[in-house]
């Protein structure tokens, strides 16, 4: 037995030597699946370690105690309130903190205009301590990871704070630096740092922001409150609570506590689950893999039927030998061995090429990571156990794949294996359907597509091979055609009337006939200019419960004004419009009564929480959900009438947006000063960094596309070498048979291409209504597929499966036609 | 020895001249053809008879214009082929040369008819599906050209491939081993084929094999072995009743 296996052993390596290159064509074909899925596969691991690790060191608030819009309380009342508290053994520490919207001059240290909104956080300072390599600084809860220069300055009082690091990357600030806010104060950015609630990005409202447009600086409490003109004031407190705590207890006793201690004090006790940023983070680590594996399965099924397709044909063309093998009497396990053996050398190809893929992937995201990721610690460590699941999965396709022609070969009687000539010759498969059919041209053009049709299965798995990839790159690129959509959506909304206007947000509440907003209006620098109000809410229905900002639509000559897409804009008190995307996540149309929760204004500072029954009047077409329109006559719900918060300013033409809002940063009472389409920028910038990894597996699927077309024509060339031989003889010239050659791949090219459309718009149907719903609720983004994402698909389909041909060139023009043509198989 | 004319006449469609096919393998030269001289006229069935490694395949071949010879001059419908380039050498075989092989070589995705009509296509004549037609009722199977070549007995699929070979309409038609997969019966019929075109059509028809009885039906048999002529010779056709294998 030892003997013969020897012998079989060396007759495999053998074929081995002799075909070597297609085993190493498959085995990159399976590396580059087997690569990608287990390169992707690490993601989410990485990302939910690196997320426990950055929000564990930072000490990471389990309460927060969140006062309304406009409201404040005096320094150390919310502390000392929590201190009161029936459980206050139940606290481990709390933080007061005054978190205030603000505009940053960021010109002078970035070298060119940087001016955006932003936010001062004014927290308690304390001695830094190092963690692997970084600084963590500031209060015991919701601590500031210093990355970059200096921690918090101890000394109270001093204007010297630390940036966040993206927004200085993006921006290209390095420390030491100055900056100026609204109000014209200076601030020393002594070094480059976050928290855990602004490792995300997120703008006022709980809107999302892009990096480079939103700044977050932290400074010493003092410092804060005299840069924010609230001295004395605050209007947070973070809180950690002692292991074993109820948090749930622990948040009614605070909410009563404050209420007794500041009575009419408007306020919201939120946990750790309720931070906008650390939701996202865990919820886009988990969708995007999700998608990363919805990407892998596909590719690595597109490697799957490429292989199995390449496979089984390679071993059926031993099928005479292993009939001959039969004749003979040799044992069916026997004759199994050899083309078995080819299969493991391929499965061992696949998987040692795949591994070396996949950590190269690896090194790849891990880089991507460490740039993109906005947290202070990241573990990204490689997860072997990933890598050997997958690679058991590449390792056994090959083995499968082998198998199942083997069995049918052992199946056979050895009078069908070894019979040669015209009496071997298969039938036409699906080709005398088409034969029924009145097809235009002669016999040469009928050729491709009898071909096509002649070995259906054949056909089909090399379609759904090139299909399941095709299908990652489109719905990969037709992820950004969406995004992009949606950008142009809202550009189109928001600057349908005055694409250039400026949305002014203000400090607090101020009459609308304030000086200081008459002197903004007379403002050379202002062309026209609308007051209005802006105030965060919560839209509810029975469906669903989203949190929305509710402006009043002015009254004459408006800047701009929404848009009714269906149903008219508001005009009574009791009337909202809201997004097109609200309306259906809420369930609701036109006519229909939802509640509106809001803050109302109980005097200075102080703002409680009021619902009311409004009816929807109609709805807009802003892709973002949360822009809420009420007329002017509905401030009074929110005790507010007469006052404004927010400005739209019109520059006037030929003057330049960062003119206006450096001269505006210095009116009394500006706090922040952004462009209408901010969030449509946000999110195109989102985009150019999600492109990285789209264009990377899009460039790994057209490859792939590339190996299986390639594949897949060599072999038809040694297949159809007969034929070929035929047509040589008959005088036909190369060029012809492979155009001919080539007229067929582009049929089955189109087939795939079609096939992977249609998956792919699927696959995208499913992660815009599905995975980015979870993760971007507020986003109501528009499927939609670019000429471009067509073409690509037309490329990496057609395109690659039309030129893989040209690539037998060769092969044909040295055909030994005599030869060929007496080959009896 | 250099082949007489038989009894068809007129200017040579074949003329082979001291013409040579030497292979350099393992270090040796192996001598396929040597000093072969031939002629073949338009109407001629002749039979290149000779053991398996005679040469007559190669013979075949430098006609047929699918391999060149080392040495000699081929000469095709009054042209030297010897020295034409290789697109030259593909407009030969499409315009002097029709084929059949041993094993058919049909084309499976093809009908029967549109095998044929591949054969009248290639050659580039206009009429091609009609002509198609036309040679296929000539070999007797006008009924069955919507039919696969799976769906043929091999006699039908090589009936079809001699009329692929006819449709184009071209001279010579050369046959390699034409019977070889076939019965007694179907070969008989069909030699009774190739023979019957032979003389209605005036196209030089060359079959080559390795079986004697065959050569019994020729009009003239090139002897090979070795690769040189050893004998050349007009033959009356025999009977092909008479014939058996």
């Amino acid at each position: 037995m030892n003997g013969g296996l020897r012998f079989w052993l060396a007759w495999s390596w053998r074929d081995l030597r002799g075909r070597w290159q297609l085993v190493l064509a498959i085995g990159l074909l399976l590396a580059g699946g087997v690569g990608l899925a287990a390169g992707l596969a690490s993601m989410r691991d990485w990302r939910v370690a690196s997320n426990d690790e950055s929000f564990a060191q930072l000490g990471v608030h389990d309460l927060r105690v969140e006062a309304e819009q406009g409201s404040y309380a005096p320094t150390g009342s919310l502390a000392q309130a929590a201190r009161r508290i029936p459980d206050a053994d139940m606290i481990a520490a709390a933080g007061e903190r005054l978190i205030a919207p603000t505009q940053i001059d960021a010109s002078e240290a970035a070298g060119h205009t940087v001016i955006t909104p932003g936010q001062v956080i004014g927290v308690e300072t304390g001695a830094g301590r190092e963690v692997s390599g970084v600084t963590v600084t500031g209060p015991p809860v919701d601590s500031v990871a210093v990355t970059e220069g200096d921690g918090l300055p101890t000394r109270s009082g001093a204007v010297a704070g630390i940036l966040d690091p993206q927004y200085a990357k993006e921006n290209g600030i390095a420390p030491p630096a100055q900056i100026t806010v609204a109000g014209g104060e200076r601030i020393d950015v002594v070094g480059l740092g976050n928290s855990p609630e602004t490792f995300v990005v997120i703008g006022p409202g709980g809107s999302f922001s892009s990096e480079a447009d939103y700044g977050t600086v932290f400074l010493p409490l003092a410092a804060a409150q005299r840069v924010a003109g609230l001295p004395g004031k605050v209007n947070d407190l973070a809180i950690e609570l002692a292991p074993g705590a109820d948090a749930g207890r622990v948040a009614t006793e605070l909410r009563d506590q404050i209420e007794r201690d500041l009575p009419g004090f408007g306020l919201e006790v939120t946990d750790t689950s309720d931070i906008d940023g650390r939701r996202i983070l865990y919820d886009d680590a988990d969708n995007d893999q999700q998608l990363f594996d919805v990407f892998a399965f596909l590719i690595l099924a597109g490697a799957a039927f490429g292989a199995f397709n390449l496979i089984s044909r390679t071993i059926e063309s031993q099928r005479r030998e292993i009939g001959i093998g039969m004749a003979l009497g040799v044992e069916p396990r026997r004759l199994a061995i050899r083309p078995l053996l080819m299969g493991l050398q391929i499965a061992v190809a696949g998987v040692v090429l795949g591994v070396l893929v996949g950590l190269g992937v690896n090194a790849w995201l891990r880089g991507l990571l460490a740039d993109q990721l906005p947290l202070p610690f990241l573990d990204t460590d490689v997860r072997w156990d990933r890598f050997a699941t997958r690679a058991a999965i590449g390792f056994a396709i090959p083995l499968l794949a082998a198998a199942w022609p083997v069995w049918r070969g052992l199946r056979i009687r050895p009078i069908e294996a070894i019979e040669a000539g015209f009496r071997s010759a298969r039938g036409g498969g699906l080709a005398p359907l088409l034969a029924k059919l009145p097809t235009p041209g002669r016999s040469l053009a009928q050729m491709p597509a009898r071909n096509v049709l002649r070995a259906p299965r054949r056909t089909l798995l090399t379609v759904l091979a090139s299909a399941a990839v095709i299908s990652v790159a489109v719905s990969m690129s037709g992820m950004l055609d969406s995004f992009r959509a949606t950008v142009d959506a809202n550009a189109a909304e928001q600057g349908r009337m005055a694409p250039d206007r400026l949305e002014v947000t203000l400090a607090g509440f101020v009459p609308a006939d304030a000086p200081a907003l008459r002197r903004l209006a007379d403002s050379p620098l202002a062309a026209a200019t609308d007051s209005r109000l802006s105030v965060p809410a919560t839209l509810r229905s029975a469906n669903d419960e989203i949190d929305v900002v509710v402006d009043t639509i002015p009254g004459r000559d408006p800047v701009w004004t929404p848009r009714a897409t269906a149903g008219s804009l508001p005009e009574g008190p009791g009337e909202v419009l809201i997004a097109e995307s609200a309306a259906e996540d809420l369930g609701v149309g036109v006519g229909d009564r939802i509640t509106l929760i809001h803050p109302v204004r109980a005097g200075p500072d102080r703002f409680e929480t009021g619902e009311d029954e409004v009816v929807v009047s109609g709805t807009h077409a802003d892709p973002f959900r949360f822009p809420v329109y009420m007329s002017g006559s509905g401030a009074a719900a929110f005790g507010l009438e007469g006052r404004v918060n927010a400005i739209d300013v019109l520059p006037p033409a030929g003057v330049g947006e960062n003119t206006v809002k450096r001269a505006l940063l210095t009116h009394p009472g500006v706090a922040t000063i952004e462009s209408a389409s901010t969030l449509g920028d946000a999110l195109e910038e989102g985009l150019d960094e999600f492109g990285a990894i789209i264009r990377v597996v899009v460039g790994i699927a057209v490859v792939l596309v590339l190996l299986i077309a390639f594949n897949s024509t060599a072999i038809n060339a040694d297949e159809r070498a007969r034929e070929y031989a035929t047509m040589f003889a008959y005088g036909l010239p190369v060029r012809t048979v492979v155009r001919l050659a080539i007229v067929e791949s582009l049929l089955i090219g189109l087939l795939a291409t079609a096939v992977g459309l249609l998956l792919g718009v699927l696959i995208l149907g499913w992660v815009i209504n599905v995975s980015i719903e979870e993760v971007l609720p507020e986003l109501g983004v528009i499927g939609s597929l670019s000429l471009g994402t067509v073409a690509l698909a037309a490329l990496a389909g057609v395109g690659a499966m039309a030129a893989a041909p040209l690539l037998t060139i060769r092969r044909l023009r040295k055909m030994d036609v005599s030869s060929t043509l007496r080959v009896v198989e | 020895m250099a082949g007489e004319p038989n009894a068809a006449g007129g200017e040579p469609l074949i003329a082979l001249r001291g013409v040579s096919r030497h292979y350099e393998i393992g270090g040796g030269t192996v001598k396929a053809l040597d000093q072969v001289d031939l002629e073949v006229r338009p109407g001629e069935f002749v039979v290149i008879l000779g053991a398996s490694g005679s040469g007559k395949t190669t013979l075949l071949n430098v006609i047929g214009a699918l391999d060149l010879p080392t040495a000699g001059t081929i000469r095709i419908g009054g042209r030297d082929v010897t020295g034409a380039t290789r697109r030259e050498l593909f407009a030969l075989r499409r315009h002097e040369i029709g084929f059949i092989f041993q094993s058919f070589n049909l084309f499976p995705g093809l009908t029967a008819l549109e095998n044929v009509e591949f054969g009248a296509d290639v050659a580039g004549r206009a009429d091609a599906r009609d002509a198609a037609g036309e040679v296929l009722a000539q070999v007797g199977l006008g009924e069955r050209g919507d039919h696969f070549p799976h769906e043929l007995s091999g006699g039908e699929q090589q009936r079809v491939a001699i009329a692929r070979a006819l449709a184009a309409g071209n001279p010579i038609v050369l046959a390699d081993e034409p019977t070889g997969e076939l019965d007694f019966e179907t070969g008989v019929q069909i030699l009774e084929l190739l023979h019957g075109v032979t003389h209605t059509s005036g196209t030089a028809v060359l079959v080559v094999t390795h079986n004697r009885e065959i050569a019994r039906v020729a009009d003239r048999v090139v002897e090979l072995s070795s690769g040189t002529v050893v004998s050349d010779r007009a033959n009356e056709p025999a009977a092909l009743a008479d014939l058996r294998w």
